[in-house]
C-alpha cells in the first residue's frame, strides 16, 4: 500500500512553538519535607441545618448563587427545574426596578449568598438579557447517575438512579453543550439523492398530465 | 458475502475472470501481483507508453539537481492553528506534509488547497513556499471535491473498459464530458469499431463492475506528470481520437504547450485534474449501463457508472435508487472533436 511507505519527499522538519516558563521548574514541583504528618480526617466546618421551610429556601438560594456565579451547573433534575423559576424571577425583578430600589436589593441580598454577585446581577446580567424575548436559562437532561445503584446504603436499601440535569444561563462564554448540526447538503450522496428526487417528482407530474385517472374525472362530472 | 462468478458466454467480447476473488481469500487488499495475474495482459502500446512515462518522470527528477528547502504553512491543524514545515522543493508533496502531522490527514484528505484556492493533487510535488489546507468529503461545502471524485471515476472507468475487453477487440477511448454530479452518473465515451449494436448482458456489466472493484481494492496511486504536448502525442500514439483532441487543445490555447497526464498502475490518460490520491477513495461502485450514441455522425458507446466515496456511507436501498437512475442515458454533451 502506498500509505505506509515513506518516500524521499517525506524528509522534512516540523517547527515547534516553544513555551516559555515564567516560573522556575523547581517551584512547579516542590519537594515535601520528610517529617510532615498528614492528618487523616478532614477538618469539618460547622454547617447550618437545612430543615423545614426555611432550610428549603436556604438550599434553593445556595443553588441560585452557584448558578449566577458559574453560569452553568450540574444538579439533580428536579432541583434544577425548581431553581430555574427563582433565577428567572430574580433577574426580571432586577431588570424592572434597578439597583436603587430597596425591596429588590433586599431580595438580591437574600438569594445571593456571595455579595459580589449582586454587582454581577445588576451590571452584567441585566444588560445581557434586556432585549431577550425568551427565557434566560436552559435546562438540559443528562443520563441518570447509576454510580450508587448497586451499593448498599446505610439503611440497607439500594439507591435509585439519580436524574441529573445541567442548568445554564443563556449567553454564557462557555463552549456550547449541544453540537451544531453538521451541514451535509452538498455531500456527494445527498447531492445525488436530492437530484434523483427532483427528477422523480418532475416525471411524476408529467405522467399524471398525460394519463389522467378516468374514474376521478367521471365522478366529478356526475356531481 | 458470497463469492460470485461472472458467467459469460464464449462469444462475449469481455474476458471472463473470477470476480470477487479477494473475498474468497478473506483479505481486504489485493496486491498488485495478483492483479496482474488476473487481468488481461497489457498490449504492446501500453508497455511502450509506460516506459516513455517513466523516462519523462526520471528526466524531471534529474532536472531538480540540488535540493532546496521550502516553507509550508499548514492551516487548520489541531491543537495549533498553524504548523510550519520545512520541505523539499519539487520533491515533497502535500501527502508528505500530511504524514508529518497526523494519520487522519493522510487517510481522508482528497486534495490540498494552496494559497489562493488552487486545488493541488496530494501526490503532486510542491513548487514554492505556500499556505496549505487539506480538504475532505465531509466538509460543509465539498462541491469542488465532488467534481474531482466524478472526474477520477470517469478516468478509472476508461481503465476498466480498456482492461476488460479481449485482446482481439480494439478499444478506442474518446473522452468524458465535464463532471456533472447532478446528472446521476459518470461517463466515458468509447469507440468500439469491431462491435456494432452491442448490448451488454447483465453478467457482462457485472464483469465490468468487478474489474472496477479490483482496481479499487488494489489502492493504485494517481501519478501526475506535466509533459510537452509532443510527448503526450507519443503517449497516445495508438489512439487517433486522443491525438486529435490534443491538436485541438494546442490550437485553442497558444500559451501553454504542456499538458497534465495521469497514470494509474499502467493506464495512462490526460486530464486537467486534479484527481483523488489513490483508488481506495472509491467506495461503493457500479458500472450500470452502456448506451449507443451518435456524435457528428459517428457511433460511440457511452459507458455509465455510479460510485460513492469510501468516506461516505449510504443505505443499500438508497444506493439502489441511485443505481436505477444511473441506468438512464446521461444527457451530458456528446463529444464534438473527431
Amino acid at each position: 500500500m502506498p500509505r505506509l511507505t515513506y518516500s524521499p519527499g517525506y524528509i522534512g522538519l516540523r517547527l515547534i512553538n516553544q513555551v516559555e516558563f515564567t516560573t522556575p521548574v523547581a517551584k512547579l514541583n516542590p519537594e515535601l519535607p520528610r517529617n510532615v504528618v498528614v492528618r487523616r480526617k478532614p477538618i469539618k466546618f460547622a454547617t447550618p441545618k437545612l430543615a423545614g421551610l426555611d432550610g428549603r429556601l436556604e438550599l434553593i438560594a445556595r443553588i441560585v448563587t452557584k448558578l449566577i456565579k458559574f453560569e452553568r451547573i450540574e444538579e439533580k433534575y428536579h432541583r434544577a427545574q425548581e431553581v430555574q423559576g427563582y433565577v428567572e424571577r430574580l433577574i426580571v425583578e432586577a431588570m424592572r426596578y434597578g439597583d436603587c430600589h430597596r425591596p429588590t436589593m433586599e431580595l438580591a441580598d437574600f438569594w445571593l449568598k456571595e455579595k459580589q454577585l449582586i454587582h454581577k446581577l445588576f451590571k452584567v446580567l441585566v444588560p445581557r438579557y434586556l432585549n431577550y424575548s425568551e427565557s434566560f436559562t436552559t435546562l438540559h437532561r443528562l443520563s441518570p447517575d447509576y454510580s450508587l445503584f448497586f451499593e448498599k446504603q446505610k439503611g440497607g436499601y439500594y439507591r435509585h438512579p439519580q436524574e441529573i440535569g445541567v442548568l445554564e444561563l443563556k449567553g454564557n462564554p462557555l463552549p456550547p453543550i449541544q453540537k451544531e448540526p453538521t451541514k451535509s447538503n452538498y455531500w456527494l450522496t445527498n447531492v445525488l439523492l436530492s437530484s434523483a428526487k427532483e427528477e422523480y417528482e418532475k416525471n411524476k407530474n408529467t405522467e399524471q398530465k398525460v394519463t389522467p385517472r378516468r374514474d376521478v374525472y367521471i365522478s366529478k362530472t356526475v356531481k | 458475502m458470497l463469492a460470485k462468478k461472472c458467467l459469460l458466454n464464449s462469444n462475449s467480447p469481455l474476458t471472463a475472470f473470477t470476480a470477487f476473488k479477494f473475498i474468497e481469500n478473506g483479505s481486504k487488499c489485493v496486491s498488485t501481483a495478483v492483479f496482474a495475474q488476473n487481468v488481461q495482459q497489457s498490449s504492446a502500446h501500453r508497455s511502450v507508453a509506460n516506459t516513455l512515462f517513466d523516462e519523462q518522470k526520471k528526466k524531471k527528477f534529474a532536472e531538480i539537481g540540488r535540493i532546496r528547502k521550502i516553507e509550508v504553512r499548514v492551516k487548520n491543524v489541531k491543537p495549533d492553528e498553524e504548523v510550519t514545515l520545512i520541505m523539499n522543493e519539487n520533491i515533497s508533496t502535500p501527502f508528505n506534509c500530511a504524514q508529518h502531522i497526523h494519520e487522519l490527514f493522510v487517510k481522508r484528505s482528497v486534495v490540498a488547497e494552496i494559497d489562493n484556492g488552487v486545488l493541488w493533487d496530494m501526490h503532486r510535488p510542491l513548487t514554492h513556499n505556500c499556505a496549505l489546507n487539506f480538504r475532505h468529503f465531509k466538509e460543509e461545502d465539498p462541491r469542488e471535491l465532488n467534481k474531482i471524485f466524478w472526474r477520477s471515476c470517469s478516468f478509472l472507468l476508461g481503465m476498466v473498459i480498456e482492461k476488460t475487453f479481449k485482446d482481439n477487440i480494439p478499444v478506442l477511448l474518446h473522452s468524458w464530458p465535464k463532471p456533472d454530479v447532478k446528472s446521476g452518473s459518470f461517463v466515458y465515451d468509447v469507440e468500439l469499431p469491431s462491435l456494432s449494436n452491442w448490448k451488454p448482458t447483465e453478467s457482462e456489466l457485472r464483469t465490468l463492475t468487478a474489474m472496477f472493484w479490483k482496481i479499487r481494492q488494489s489502492c493504485f496511486k494517481f501519478e501526475r506528470l506535466d509533459v510537452n504536448i509532443d510527448i503526450a502525442k507519443e503517449l497516445f500514439a495508438h489512439n487517433h481520437h486522443k491525438i486529435k483532441q490534443l491538436d485541438s487543445i494546442l490550437t485553442n490555447s497558444k500559451e501553454t504547450h504542456t499538458i497534465s497526464v495521469y497514470r494509474v498502475n499502467d493506464h495512462i490518460d490526460y486530464s486537467i485534474g486534479p484527481m483523488i490520491p489513490d483508488t481506495s477513495y472509491v467506495g461503493r461502485v457500479t458500472v450500470s449501463s452502456v448506451h449507443q450514441i451518435s456524435a457528428n455522425g459517428r457511433k460511440l458507446y457511452r459507458f455509465q457508472g455510479i460510485a460513492i466515496p469510501s468516506q461516505l456511507r449510504i443505505n443499500f436501498f438508497a444506493y439502489r435508487v441511485l443505481m436505477d437512475r444511473s441506468q438512464k442515458l446521461n444527457r451530458s454533451p456528446f463529444p464534438s472533436v473527431f
